[in-house]
């Protein structure tokens, strides 16, 4: 076998351990429990395996072989080859967890300098190496304003993906916290500060999340005074895209406590959902009740810098059953991966590409503007790279029929917002150019004219909810 | 003191990133197709403070990583025998496949009709992991083993409410137990209750005494347990946690041990978590990635999250429809990078590899076993056959040289070994448990046996103020906690 050299070599150590067979070994395993592996092919030789799953690989369609509009978290961006070298160093992904600081080193300064990048994008004191993704990111912070006041209604924006609301209502089982939803102005897109108050006013609120950009590409214009709406002592959590925070103030100017986001955005290529790095920091007050891994800077017995895991007692291998969370393994060579990216790109090359994105996104709501037919935008609330529209067709027909075209025209929220109608929500990037804009606006215009009307096509059903 | 080992790890005193001194960025960025203007900032919302990340050329910044990379060891580096981690050689094939952009490139929102290949792939995986475990339905979602367990403990509550039996509140554990274990049942809201272990093994009549209809909804334990010996009595613990109506979890953390040679649903468990980054040989990334897709038998199959990837008229897609389903656990289907490499894994080794592997792991362990436990005793069922990894104790060593087990790890860096897991399970004294894997040598195993019995002989003075080959020499972790630096803004 491969990578197992003693295989052929059991005789040796069978001797040398004084047992007569491997099957010796597994006394233990009582004999009615015996069962042969069935159900899974034997095995076949690396070239054979390379060859196999490049043919099946080879029937995706991917953000390079078709015109890709679609975000909700997920960008199609560009990442230099330098960054692929980086993270392709061996020292660094085939480590584990740095338990042992001393031979560790450069995966805890990596991750340091993630933690403080992340600080200077949200402001926050404290951050962590990482959460699992947004989503999960978002789940932990809901869990940790409970630990932080109690209450039973943890506030969300009514403009939520519905994965997240789904992943959130998870995370909050075995609490008596419930979500409460926060309506937006149909016609911006966003909370009002009178719709935060009157909401907050009915309930015995344990925390309350905004996210800016929200669900619908749209930017929370009420952050600065959401804090002042719910009161000091009610924790404030704030859901940012990274990339977005090199040209917007970090939500600690506005009274933050938490700050999570997707990491993927920034230096993590898409891979089909994972894995990615989801963001999560706080102020220094509430660190010690923060769930995740922390990296410290310390010195070594000779007094040179150096790095360590720190705080570890509010974990589950030391604190189990009382931890501030179960996280174990988290997604630390994602966070590298995005420190690295940020590093590369520098303060001038983010606040670069972040104008590109805003510039890319504005290109595109003009060709979407042009297509008879679509409410571009179908909001007047200000946006960063994604853009939502109202479409007169099935949306989920409409986006079927132009991807057959080669253009995937991004995501439809229409199931989870019934009373916006059919919508899509799309997305531009650095690499959003000219051509593929043609592309976009040659698909829409052409399924548009050939589609049904909404309501007949209520009966192609069957993708996602 | 001239320490006499082979190893020397790099030590640069490379600056952190924002103390380099840079003069542009030339990172490519697209081409905007509109001149940004700043009106399209909302003034409240335009960003103000300051950002402090340096603009360092391209090279600069690759040499940083080159040399932090230097002073980080991985499997790559050297023997790696951390016990319970499962640190075996990370294939490179693996890598190529999760490098390739018809993956990489992939977008989780494309329609099924664009992802067939790489929906194959999650399907085929779904299968063999339930082939492998002895399950009926698979969830490859959860991100990690811990999420695993959290996400079963989900299932667990709804199976019991849909029974109208939510009055059972308690989960219990062994006290051999992984703290993700507690940590996972305390997190999905139930009490939990420890129970001692006798001899390496569950206590039957702890366990009789601490589950009832009236509060017990589910038994999570690892098998073989965290002391690396199979659990004999499993069948009988299957018979007291099912008379009473409780549900049976199997923490697949040791999976490599029994792979092939048994399978958690013949034992009778209910729910079993999966580490791909462990037993099926992906990556760990330095603390994660890692992906803990877990199954279930039949009659929680209706619980387990959305969506299953499944299979229609040739089609594959993401399908929905479970009528009990306790929603999502993590965002999109999943950390695809692993499932591709686990994929790429389990068709490159198959049956009968994956077979092999388990005994090769178990036949390793017991080598190191042997060469070990004289001067590292155990008196935790001495006599029995060790199944993937040890646990040894440093007692007697400690007793005759006053050397704690602490020390000995951080001498064994200086070897270019990596530490064993000490302390842990936190139920032996001076606990050593060491997880040599089946992709070490005879002549690694003999390494680290030779390494570790020369250090129970070296001069205490010098054990006690290792490492001295390494990056930095012991790291001051008192002080890190004590007044904690957590960014550059701090320093």
């Amino acid at each position: 076998m491969p990578y197992a050299a003693n295989s052929s070599r059991r005789d040796e150590l069978l001797a040398a351990i004084g047992v007569n067979s491997v099957e010796d070994l597994f006394a233990d395993v009582p004999q009615r429990f015996r069962v042969p592996l069935t159900g899974v092919p034997n095995g076949i030789g690396e070239g054979e395996v390379l060859a196999e799953v490049g043919s099946l690989l080879a029937r995706n369609i991917t953000a390079d072989d078709a015109a890709c509009f679609l975000g909700q978290g997920f960008y199609n961006r560009y990442l230099s080859p330098a960054l692929r070298s980086i993270v392709s160093r061996s020292e660094f992904y085939t480590a584990y967890t740095p338990y042992q600081a001393e031979v560790s080193q450069g995966m805890l300064q990596s991750l340091f300098e993630y933690q403080s990048i992340v600080g200077e994008l949200t402001g926050m004191d404290s951050v962590n190496t990482s959460m699992y993704d947004g989503a999960t990111a978002l789940g932990e912070a809901a869990r940790m304003a409970y630990r932080l006041k109690e209450g039973d209604a943890f506030l969300i924006p009514h403009a939520i993906h519905p994965d997240k609301k789904s992943i959130l209502k998870n995370y909050l089982v075995g609490t008596p916290v419930k979500l409460v939803e926060v309506p937006f102005d149909p016609a911006t897109g966003q909370v009002t500060a009178k719709a935060l108050a009157a909401t907050a006013s009915k309930h015995r609120v344990s925390g309350a999340y905004l996210e800016s950009p929200n669900a619908f590409g749209v930017l929370e214009e009420v952050l600065p005074q959401a804090k002042s709406i719910l009161g000091a002592d009610t924790p404030l959590v704030v859901g940012i895209d990274p990339l977005a925070q090199a040209v917007f103030e970090p939500p600690a100017a506005f009274g933050a406590d938490i700050v999570v986001g997707e990491g993927q955005g920034l230096g993590i290529p898409l891979q089909f959902g994972g894995p990615t790095t989801g963001l999560f920091g706080c102020r220094k007050e509430h660190t010690r009740k923060m769930p995740g891994r922390i990296i410290g800077m310390t010195h070594d017995k000779a007094g040179r810098r150096a790095f360590c895991m720190t705080l570890m007692t509010r974990e589950q291998h030391i604190r189990r059953s009382k931890a501030m969370s179960n996280i174990c393994t988290n997604e630390s060579l994602l966070s590298l991966s995005f420190a690295a990216h940020c590093a590369l790109l520098g303060r001038s090359g983010l606040t670069r590409l972040a104008q590109t994105n805003m510039g890319n996104a504005r290109a595109l709501l003009d060709t979407l503007g042009a297509v008879p037919g679509l409410r571009a935008p179908l909001f007047k609330g200000p946006f960063f790279n994604e853009v939502t529209v109202g479409v007169p067709c099935d949306a989920a027909w409409l986006a079927d029929a132009c991807a057959h075209d080669g253009v995937v025209p991004g995501v439809s929220l229409s199931r989870a917002f019934p009373e916006l109608g059919e919508t899509l929500t799309l997305a531009a990037t650095e690499l959003t150019t000219e051509a593929s804009l043609v592309r976009l606006k040659a698909a829409l215009a052409k399924h548009l004219k050939a589609a049904p009307k909404a309501q007949a096509a209520a009966a192609h059903q069957g993708g996602r909810t | 003191m001239a320490p006499d080992t082979a190893f020397r790890q790099a030590r640069y005193d490379e600056p952190l990133l924002n103390e380099l001194k840079g003069s542009r960025s030339d990172a490519w960025t697209g081409k905007a197709l509109r001149v940004f203007d700043p009106a399209w900032l909302p003034g409240i919302l335009a960003r103000r403070t300051a950002l402090t990340l340096p603009d360092v050329p391209e090279p600069r910044v690759v040499r940083h990583y080159t040399r932090l990379s230097q002073m980080n060891f991985g499997i790559d580096s050297g023997p790696y025998p951390l016990g319970s981690c499962t640190m075996k050689y990370n294939p490179k094939v693996n890598e190529e496949v999760a490098g390739n952009p018809k993956f990489s490139r992939l977008h989780p929102a494309s329609p099924a009709a664009h992802a067939q290949g790489m929906l194959e792939m999650m399907h085929k995986l779904q299968l063999w992991l339930a082939a492998i475990s002895g399950m009926h339905a698979v969830t490859i979602q959860p991100a990690a083993g811990a999420q695993g367990e959290w996400t079963a403990m989900l299932i667990t509550r709804a199976y019991h409410e849909s029974r109208g039996e939510s009055q059972r509140h308690e989960v219990v554990v062994p006290d051999s137990a992984h703290g993700t274990n507690p940590a996972s049942a305390a997190m999905a809201g139930y009490d939990v209750v420890e129970i001692p272990s006798k001899d390496g093994a569950v206590d039957l009549d702890a366990l009789r005494a601490a589950v009832s209809k009236e509060k017990t909804a589910a038994f999570m334990i690892t098998n073989p347990s965290t002391l690396g010996l199979f659990e004999r009595n499993i069948g009988e613990v299957a018979r007291i946690v099912h008379d009473a109506g409780a549900l049976l979890y199997y923490d697949g953390a040791n999976f490599n041990a029994i792979l092939g040679k048994t399978n958690p649903g013949v034992m009778g468990f209910d729910m079993v978590h999966f580490n791909l980054h462990k037993t099926f040989s992906t990556p760990h990334g330095g603390g994660g990635p890692g992906a803990g897709p877990i199954g279930v038998v039949e009659k929680l199959a209706p619980f387990l999250p959305v969506p299953i990837v499944g299979l229609k008229d040739g089609k594959y897609s993401l399908d929905y429809d479970r009528s009990h389903s306790i929603g999502r656990v993590k965002g999109y289907w999943g950390n695809g990078g692993m499932f591709v490499r686990g994929y790429t894994y389990i068709r490159l080794f198959g049956a009968d590899g994956l077979t092999e592997n388990t005994e090769t792991a178990v036949l390793n362990a017991n080598y190191i076993h042997h060469r070990l436990k004289d001067v590292f005793p155990t008196d935790v069922s001495p006599t029995s056959p060790r199944m993937h990894e040890t646990v040894l104790s440093g007692v007697k060593v400690r007793d005759a040289r006053g050397l704690r087990v602490a020390d000995i790890a951080k001498r064994l860096l200086d070897y270019g070994i990596h530490a064993p897991t000490v302390y842990f399970p936190q139920i032996v004294e001076e606990a050593i448990m060491i997880e040599p894997t089946e992709t070490e040598t005879k002549e690694d195993l003999d390494a680290i046996a030779d390494a570790l019995l020369a250090i129970a002989k070296e001069d205490p003075e010098l054990v006690k103020s290792a490492p001295h080959n390494t990056a930095v020499a012991r790291v001051d972790e008192v002080e890190a906690a004590r007044r904690p630096i957590l960014t550059w803004k701090d320093a």
